[in-house]
């Protein structure tokens, strides 16, 4: 199954703050051969221990049974780094610096397990892409 | 938080406050009788009178939560003594020392511990502001945090419990420090303010009714007359009003009322006026703008600077020594350009040592006993000095406190900056370098209790620890 | 308050110390009978008698209140009126402390010299003097024109590092408001510097140096030094400040070898040290590992001062060799202090990543971190491993966690 490389929500009310994880995708449509799915799940051995999917018929195709394997926020296979969408004002700066200086938002990242999910298949959702994309020339 | 700090004679309650209440408890306060009570009873009674004083807008839980029973404390090291010897003596012998304790004052003295107690507190913003005399109390510096006058690192801070970090810089709002620490407005301020406020108001209604032609015309007649009334006057002789008046305004007697000290402000600031238009300054200086009026009457005195030095230079050397009748004479033989000048050279020397008596008097300046031929010197630097204040000094009726500022009766019995503050008043800011700490015979935090007090409230708080 | 208001009528035996409290209120009123003395001990209802109580006779002179605050606040007024009225303008060049105002009541024309009081019962409290102006001014003058170290104007004005540091940002910042204009509380610098007592600068060098502000090298008492030890130690052991620190923390006695080596060379050992952080020895295993506590000669803020001192007793008489190999030192602590810096500066960068794309108004930066076992435990809870954990309860609501702000970068 697919395994993704997301942002999972963390912090308060207008504080903002994701840890960037490793985890199941978060649904999918196993369903090729519908007698056969409950065999595929129980042989699933990249959930976390202890968890159960949850399964959920989608009615406009009823062929298709979305498969809720994790949910946003619960526990990853693991915690690569962490995002703060929220920029920071620089600070020590001298006047004229402060003046040309950009804002800036805080990614922490550890580069060489994302290079190693990234080789194993995990899939990067969108907003992992463009904070990947911004470390590509050293990740090579 | 009760919402307010009651000083009651009754009972003595020290608060953090320049009030004169607070002032006259301060005198009766008392150390408490610690014979036939309980250990507890003594430190109850401890804790209770420390924490009127000590952060009583924190409450009790809050502050047993801030509370920590580590005290800090330095002791000042000598690299001369550090360099003497290498600490051997102490362990020499038996153990005890070779020697018998030097009689040092550091050595000798004991560091009192117990009088941290309430180090914690001063971290807080409001009690810092309080500290650095830029509130009248504890509870007026708390106010103004939270009403957003108080930045630290130039950053609006609302949260009075705010505890400042080593190197953290707060900044009161200059105007407000003003109003906190000066003398409050009489009756006859704030309706001078009133009337003040209610004629701006006319004026900006006509203003808008009749437009800008009009205002130009107002202004106009009002300079003529000046101008006419000027031209009468002779130059010397407005010098010689100027420095008269600034001498007044320059001497520090304390006994002159405030009201008839602004009296003399006044008519100071319109004989400067007056001078200015007389001399042909341009439309703008006779405006308010005050700091354009200094510059351009500190050009007009340099100029007239230069002229009178001109003239004393021969003068030196005749009458370096005379008395101060010759002066006037010799000054008439050296000026034989008109006789107009020379009656005015006279009649400038004759206050001219005046003047110094009165300065001799108040300030004591060694410089001028010595040599006479400065004089006229030192009467710029007189009217200079008054100039200056004029413009830092102002009347002005829209401030919120008894213009010309003066500090507030009874502050100074309470003016003091501790020194883990270092503080700008220029600026109203102040930096908080570290935490307090004790050293040998010393104790940074300010209170007004003995250290049996202290050490009782510190018992009190380490019982539940 | 219980006694606030009282409506009985209060018996004569009272009557004497009141009228003995205020002398200038027996001016109206004839004391023949006890009527009389009631009326007088009535007229004192109002809530704000003025200081005078003549005037508050015909105020309210049938009202039935009786406050018990009253004599209080006469007495009080009375003060401020007599003894208090010292308080109430300041003397320009002196304190004007409860303590001051008596000791120049009692001795009139002693000139005050030390510290001053504020408190009367709290003698371990002093009003310590702040930098004057002029003072301020020069150092910001040394350090920020001159270009001088901030280490070197410390010793020289004898203020404290931090102290140095914070008045030449104020002074920036002063300069910076002057140049925009913004109005400044200039009588109010005025009449503070008046009230308090403030250190001059001095004309000589060598004054400034024997009249310093402030202790600059004060050894903060360290938490192992609490406790008192019991070391047994041979006499014939020369037992030093070292060793000393070492049995604080509980570290094995040196070796005859390291105390040649120290005695041999004492400065050169507290420079290492100074120098290479690292190179202090540690005791404890795992988690416990702390380096062990140093002496004073290491500790305080200006070690080099010592070796100085030393080369001074050595030599007194070679004043000016001992002056250039003092600046040698201090020249070679410095470059020291500012290699340390520009490496810790240079680790931290290479730590980071900054990316400014082209399109964004934004500057990312990118910090790299490890996920390993190691740093995330064998829980998967560890601290040092990115990202905000799992399964910890966040108790940032609860009570008692600080819920404001605790620091403000500037």
């Amino acid at each position: 199954m697919v395994v993704r490389i997301r942002l999972s929500r963390f912090g308060n009310r207008h504080q903002t703050f994701y840890n960037i994880v490793v985890s199941q995708a978060r649904y999918g449509s196993p369903c090729v051969h519908g007698l056969r799915l409950w065999l595929d799940w129980s042989s699933e051995a990249c959930l976390p221990e202890g968890r159960q999917p949850s399964m959920k018929r989608n009615w406009a195709d009823p062929k298709l049974v979305e498969v809720y394997r994790s949910a946003r926020d619960s526990k990853p296979l693991e915690v690569i780094g962490t995002f703060n969408p929220y920029p920071q004002r620089p600070t020590n700066l001298s006047d004229e610096e402060a003046r040309n200086a950009r804002p800036y938002k805080d990614i922490s990242l550890d580069k060489s397990r994302a290079k190693y999910w990234l080789g194993v298949g995990a899939q990067p959702s969108d907003t992992v892409w463009r904070i990947l994309s911004l470390v590509r020339s050293e990740m090579g | 938080m009760r919402n307010r700090a009651t000083t009651p004679l009754r009972q003595v309650k020290i608060r953090q406050s320049w009030s004169k209440y607070n002032l006259y408890n301060l005198t009766r306060l008392r150390n408490p009788v610690v014979g036939n009570r309980t250990f507890f009873q003594q430190k109850w009674t401890a804790k209770s009178m420390a924490r009127k004083y000590h952060g009583e807008q924190v409450r009790e839980s809050q502050w047993e939560r801030m509370f920590s029973r580590r005290l800090r404390t330095v002791v000042p090291m000598s690299p001369w003594k550090l360099a003497e010897d290498d600490g051997s003596g102490m362990a020499a012998g038996r153990g005890a020392g070779l020697e018998l304790p030097s009689k040092d004052s550091n050595y000798t003295r004991e560091t009192p511990y117990t009088t941290m107690t309430f180090a914690p507190l001063e971290r807080r913003l409001d009690v810092a502001i309080f500290r650095a005399l830029f509130a009248s109390s504890a509870r007026q510096a708390r106010q103004f945090v939270v009403h957003g006058a108080v930045t630290v690192n130039g950053k609006k801070m609302r949260y009075p419990g705010y505890l400042l970090n080593p190197g953290d810089m707060f900044q009161v709002d200059p105007e407000r420090v003003m109003f906190a620490t000066g003398a409050p407005k009489d009756k006859f301020d704030r309706r001078e303010a009133r009337i003040e406020r209610k004629k701006a108001e006319e004026k900006k209604e006509a203003e808008g009714e009749e437009g800008t032609a009009e205002e130009s015309k107002e202004s106009e007649p009002e300079a003529e007359p000046k101008e006419n009334e000027s031209e009468k006057l002779d130059t010397r002789k407005t010098l010689q009003g100027l420095l008269s008046q600034a001498k007044n305004l320059i001497s520090k007697d304390k006994n002159v009322l405030p009201a008839k000290r602004k009296q003399e402000l006044r008519g100071f600031q319109k004989a400067v006026r007056r001078v200015m238009s007389r001399s042909g300054a341009s439309q703008s200086v006779l405006t308010d703008n005050l700091e354009d009026q200094f510059s351009e009457l500190m050009t007009l005195l340099k100029a007239k600077k230069a002229e009178t030095k001109g003239e004393k230079a021969p003068k030196e050397s005749k009458e370096s020594k005379k008395t101060d009748s010759d002066s006037p004479a010799a000054s008439e033989s050296k000026d034989t350009k008109d006789a107009e000048a020379t009656d005015a050279a006279a009649s400038e020397n004759k206050p001219t040592e005046a003047l110094t008596e009165a300065f001799r008097k108040a300030a004591e300046n060694p410089e001028e006993e010595v040599d006479t031929s400065e004089l006229t010197e030192e009467e710029f630097e007189v009217l200079k000095r008054a100039l200056v204040q004029m413009r830092d000094n102002p009347i002005d009726s829209s401030k919120p406190y008894a213009t010309p500022w003066r500090p507030r009766d009874y502050m100074s019995a309470f003016a003091f900056i501790p020194r883990y503050l270092e503080v700008n008043q220029n600026i109203c800011a102040a930096v908080y370098l570290r935490h307090p700490v004790a050293r040998p015979g010393y104790s940074e935090v300010p209170t007004p209790f003995s250290e049996t007090v202290s050490t009782g409230a510190y018992h009190w708080y380490l019982r539940r620890r | 308050m219980p006694r606030r208001i009282h409506s009985q009528i209060v018996p004569n035996s009272l009557l004497p110390c009141r009228s003995s409290s205020s002398p200038a209120s027996s001016s109206g009123i004839a004391f023949s009978s006890p009527s009389c003395g009631l009326l007088h001990n009535l007229s004192y209802s109002r809530p704000f008698a003025s200081p005078l109580p003549a005037n508050s006779q015909t105020s309210r002179p049938f009202s039935s209140t009786q406050t018990a605050q009253t004599r209080l606040r006469q007495d009080m007024f009375a003060w401020l009126s007599s003894e208090g009225a010292e308080f109430k303008n300041h003397v320009p060049g002196s304190t004007n402390y409860i303590s001051d105002v008596k000791a120049r009541a009692k001795y009139p024309d002693m000139v005050l010299r030390g510290p001053s009081r504020p408190f009367p019962l709290n003698p371990n409290f002093v009003s310590e003097s702040v930098l004057s102006e002029e003072l301020r001014n020069e150092i910001y003058e040394r350090v920020v024109v001159k270009k001088q170290s901030v280490r070197a104007v410390s010793v020289e004005m004898g203020v404290d590092m931090r102290r140095v540091a914070a008045v030449c940002r104020l002074v920036e910042m002063e300069k910076r408001w002057r140049q925009q204009g913004k109005p400044l509380a200039l009588p109010y610098a005025r009449a503070v510097h008046e009230m308090i007592p403030t250190t001059p600068l001095y004309e000589k060098p060598s004054d400034q140096r024997n009249n310093p502000h402030e202790s600059i090298n004060d050894l903060p008492v360290h938490r192992l030094t609490d406790a008192q030890i019991f070391y047994p130690v041979s006499e014939s052991r020369h037992f030093t400040r070292v060793d000393a620190s070492r049995v604080f923390s509980a570290a094995p006695a040196t070796t005859r070898e390291q105390d040649a080596k120290q005695a041999a060379d004492p400065s050169e050992i507290v420079n290492n040290i100074n120098r290479h952080s690292s190179s202090i020895e540690t005791v404890g295993k795992g988690d416990e590992e702390q380096p062990i506590l140093q002496s004073a000669d290491v500790r305080i803020p200006h070690p080099y001062l010592i070796a100085h001192e030393r080369r001074r007793m050595a030599n007194p008489q070679e004043h000016r060799e001992n002056r250039k190999a003092y600046e040698e030192r201090l020249k070679e602590v410095e470059a020291a202090e500012e290699e340390h810096k520009r490496y810790a500066r240079e680790r931290r960068e290479r730590r980071l990543t900054r990316v400014q794309p082209e399109d964004s108004r934004f500057e990312f930066r990118i910090k790299d971190v490890v996920v390993s076992k190691e740093t995330t435990g064998p829980d998967g809870r560890g601290a040092r491993a990115p990202g905000r954990r799992y399964g910890v309860p966040s108790s940032d609501r609860k009570k008692g966690q600080v819920k404001i702000p605790t620091k403000v970068e500037v």
